[in-house]
């Protein structure tokens, strides 16, 4: 009897150790959590702060020169995807803007820093 | 457009966060501005697109690997969607889209047999595919058979390299020579050959021309292996040891249009040498040994303690591995890093999922030397 009591034992822990290991570690929103609080808040900072940082975004050549060519309707060839420039064409407007920032902001310096290679 | 590049990066990194507890939730706030992520996530290129479009779906799977239940349907169609866009938006993506597929089957059944993975496997990659050939067919009639340019390179090279004339007289053009191929080859982009007007290569007008450039190409590998693989490695080798952030003491050209206090801290950090170490920590050169080192741990953590880790880790790194490999034969240019950023974005990403594999084989005692 006490053998085969340690035997499911044996047989059930690996079983709830793998469930625990697996099915415990979603993380749902707790306002009640304090550390749940804390990395949700520090993690839309983040993306604040990306997004301001590199807001409205950085054209290459090739996107301008995909874009232009869905403006057109006219695709030259297969040497770009054409889905790009389909995509590109709702936010024409606000492309038409996105070049690095020129000021002395923190902003600018950051980008400046990152950026060297599309710029020159 | 930038609000969905970065959605799609933080939904991933979110994705991720939830596959572990405590420390490694954290890791995912801070790896997002380590300079070879964040350094590319601002660009609006069809490069970045297809990154973070396979870097969400490869959480997603990730995190249902990690909670062995299997995929919704919500989560399915989701993937569905953002890896038709994010395989159509780079012609290179699409022999990356295998490893998705068969991880996307593993994930709607995890206890399915093998047999039964690979061909839901299959059945995925042929939808996709298929699906992405009907579109571009759709979107862009008229082809113009871009694949030339890097036959043609490659022809270029070997040309130069044995000093034999391998390129076809139908892809000359009237301002062809080999003085003016030596002077006009560039040995990290093919652009200066074919992209000029007055180009030195031109491609193939109909379908004879451009099967025999094809069988032409073929032959000249097999007679001439040595010198391809030297410029594929050389080409290779210019784009794993690129960063995207330049020296700003070489650069001469567009200096003005940087203003002065920003100038002087660019200067004062490369005098500190902080630029310096920012350009080796975005080379990609100095990670791939990790990167055999992880796939290998994370294989071997799955077949000794059957840690779904394991499978993330692997497939990540393979994920890492792939566009390298596919860009050695296939790269007609090496000038830009934004090229390999998945590998950078899945090598980068998968560290946590390292410690874990660790971790899980340290417990098992699978590391433990008898005595």
């Amino acid at each position: 009897m006490g053998s085969r009591k340690i035997t499911e034992a044996r047989r059930i822990k690996p079983l709830e150790e793998k469930k625990s290991q697996c099915y415990k570690i979603s993380m749902n929103f707790n306002l009640k959590n304090q550390s749940h609080v804390l990395w949700w808040s520090l993690f839309s900072i983040a993306f604040l702060v990306d997004l301001f940082i590199w807001w409205p975004g950085i054209l290459r050549p090739d996107s301008m020169g995909q874009l232009s060519q869905a403006q057109q309707g006219a695709f030259s060839g297969d040497h770009h995807p054409p889905i790009m420039g389909h995509v590109l064409v709702p936010f024409k407007r606000n492309l038409s803007l996105t070049r690095p920032h020129a000021s002395d902001s923190p902003r600018a310096f950051i980008q400046r820093c990152f950026l060297v290679e599309s710029m020159f | 457009m930038l609000l969905t590049h970065l959605g799609l990066l933080f939904s991933a990194a979110f994705w991720l966060s939830r596959c572990f507890k405590g420390m490694g939730r954290w890791f995912f706030i801070g790896v997002l501005f380590f300079p070879p992520i964040f350094s590319h996530s601002g660009f609006i290129v069809k490069d970045v697109s297809f990154t973070l479009s396979y870097l969400f779906c490869i959480s997603l799977l990730t995190f249902y690997t990690i909670q062995k239940k299997p995929l919704t349907i919500s989560a399915l169609i989701s993937i569905f969607l953002i890896l038709f866009y994010g395989t159509a938006v780079k012609y290179q993506a699409i022999f990356l889209l295998p490893l998705l597929s068969f991880w996307i089957a593993y994930c709607m059944n995890p206890l399915s047999t093998c047999l039964k993975i690979f061909i839901k496997g299959m059945g995925i990659w042929g939808f996709l595919w298929g699906a992405i050939i009907l579109f571009n067919a759709w979107a862009v009639p008229q082809k113009d058979h871009a694949w030339q340019y890097v036959k043609l390179y490659d022809l270029a090279a070997i040309s130069l390299e044995t000093g034999e004339d391998l390129i076809p007289a139908y892809s000359k053009s009237l301002h062809f020579s080999k003085e003016a191929l030596t002077i006009n080859f560039n040995p990290v982009r093919v652009d200066e050959l074919v992209f000029p007007q007055n180009a030195l290569l031109v491609k193939g007008k109909n379908d004879e021309e451009r099967n025999h450039l094809w069988h032409t190409w073929f032959d000249s590998v097999l007679k001439h292996p040595k010198a391809y693989l030297k410029h594929r490695y050389r080409l290779s080798k210019n784009l794993l040891t690129l960063s995207p952030i330049k020296s700003f003491h070489k650069i001469q050209s567009n200096q003005e249009a940087v203003s002065g206090p920003i100038k002087k801290m660019l200067y004062l950090l490369e005098d500190l040498g902080i630029m310096e170490f920012l350009q080796l920590i975005t080379s990609f050169y100095i990670y791939i040994p990790c990167v055999f080192l992880y796939m290998g741990l994370g294989w071997f953590a799955y077949r000794r303690t059957r840690t779904p880790y394991g499978i993330s880790l692997f497939m990540m790194n393979s994920l890492a591995l792939c566009p390298i490999l596919v860009l050695f034969v296939f790269s007609m240019a090496s000038d830009a890093p934004r090229y390999l950023y998945i590998s950078a974005c899945c090598f980068h990403l998968s560290h946590p999922f390292m410690l874990m594999c660790w971790k899980s084989l340290r417990k098992s005692n699978t590391l433990r030397v008898k005595r």
